[in-house]
């Protein structure tokens, strides 16, 4: 799967438009998106259960050795930190695993209406955060 | 944040949706069809990708090297199959490797000598367009593709079968007419980024090359390269 998104970057590197983006958003996006499709692609979809109760912030250094912390970074770190337990954990989830509202809905056994406004509040939180 | 006027918090939310992939097919057609003909929903919709994306930049997850094996052995230039995929892809991966050999060979047999003036990028485009480089040497060597983006001053690198065991691989920029500087140490196993350091970040320009030296670990001792280079490429944009 990670071989199908670097083989189409470098299908797609022509159609890269530096006016609409970084290099690297537009690299995850195309990544992630060709991760997604191709669970989609195989009926696949991710159902471990999440545990809102249970859920702790994501402690993992957003660093890595290799690679400094620039500003944005170090933004949305604290940004995303400000968020109640578990919202950004979803959002993550969301992003990372292709889980759709409904899907985040029944892997953490919880009504669709609970999810999507929970989930809307930390966007805007996050918004506020980062304007 | 956004140069235009706030959109309704609705819109504003939905755009969010749509990047994270929180919305149901129906919906999030509907959303997609939006971006072409909504410019302030496209460019909060931009805003919120990006977010998505630093997110992920903070996971600390590289990629086995044996994806990149396996990238290597799929590459169009690589194929004994007849390519299905569409032809200006090959001709594009085959005439940036063409280039950056033809560029080693050419650094090999005259040495530095005077490249066309790099043309002025800050002036030209807004925002600075990213810059590549893909590193050839001995064909034995292996292949890094280095990647610039001005606007973040992030650098990518993506190694592929290269081997400096227990040494450490160091990448230099050499502006035309003037001596390496390093812009680091490079994972050699997984692709990596890193930031380009003040120092050399305005030599990384079209034209400029760029090379791999073998060096101890942990970098050259002397700030310039001290073991033997064995990649090269030459800077262009995307």
């Amino acid at each position: 799967m990670l071989q199908e998104a670097y083989l189409s970057v470098w299908r797609r590197a022509a159609s890269f438009d530096a006016a609409r983006g970084s290099a690297m958003t537009w690299l995850i996006t195309l990544t992630r998106n060709r991760a997604v499709d191709r669970l989609r692609a195989g009926r696949k979809v991710i159902t471990t259960t999440i545990d809102l109760a249970d859920m702790v912030a994501d402690e993992r250094p957003l660093a890595s050795t290799v690679m400094e912390t620039s500003e944005d970074q170090a933004r949305l770190a604290y940004c995303v930190g400000t968020l109640e337990k578990g919202d950004a954990v979803l959002i993550r989830t969301a992003f990372f695993e292709g889980s759709t509202y409904a899907e985040l809905a029944t892997r953490a056994a919880t009504p669709l209406g609970t999810i999507k406004s929970r989930i809307r509040r930390a966007l805007v939180k996050l918004r506020d955060c980062l304007a | 944040m956004s140069i235009d006027d706030p959109l309704r918090d609705e819109d504003e939310l939905l755009a969010a949706e749509l990047a994270f992939g929180l919305l149901d097919i129906a919906d999030r057609s509907a959303a997609e069809a939006r971006l072409e003909n909504d410019a302030r929903f496209a460019a909060a919709h931009r805003r919120w990708q990006s977010y998505a994306a630093t997110m992920a930049t903070g996971r600390d997850e590289a990629p086995r090297p044996s994806i990149w094996q396996g990238i290597e052995a799929r590459l169009p230039a690589n194929d004994t199959k007849p390519v299905t995929a569409n032809r200006s892809s090959v001709r594009w991966w085959q005439a940036s490797t063409f280039a950056a050999v033809a560029a080693a060979v050419v650094l090999a047999v005259v040495g530095l000598q005077r490249s066309p003036l790099p043309a002025p990028m800050v002036a030209q485009v807004q925002p600075a367009a990213p810059l590549v480089a893909v590193l050839t040497g001995a064909s034995d060597k292996g292949i890094v593709t280095v990647s610039y983006d001005p606007a973040s001053g992030r650098l990518t690198s993506a190694p592929i079968g290269i081997d400096v065991a227990g040494h450490s691989a160091e990448l230099w920029v050499i502006p035309a007419g003037q001596s390496p500087r390093s812009l680091g140490v490079i994972a050699a196993g997984a692709p990596g980024w890193t930031r380009a350091p003040a120092t050399a970040a305005p030599a990384l320009a079209v034209g400029a090359t760029l090379a791999i030296s073998v060096e101890p670990i942990g970098g050259s001792p002397t700030g310039a390269p001290t073991g033997p280079v064995i990649l090269t490429g030459k800077v262009t944009t995307v």
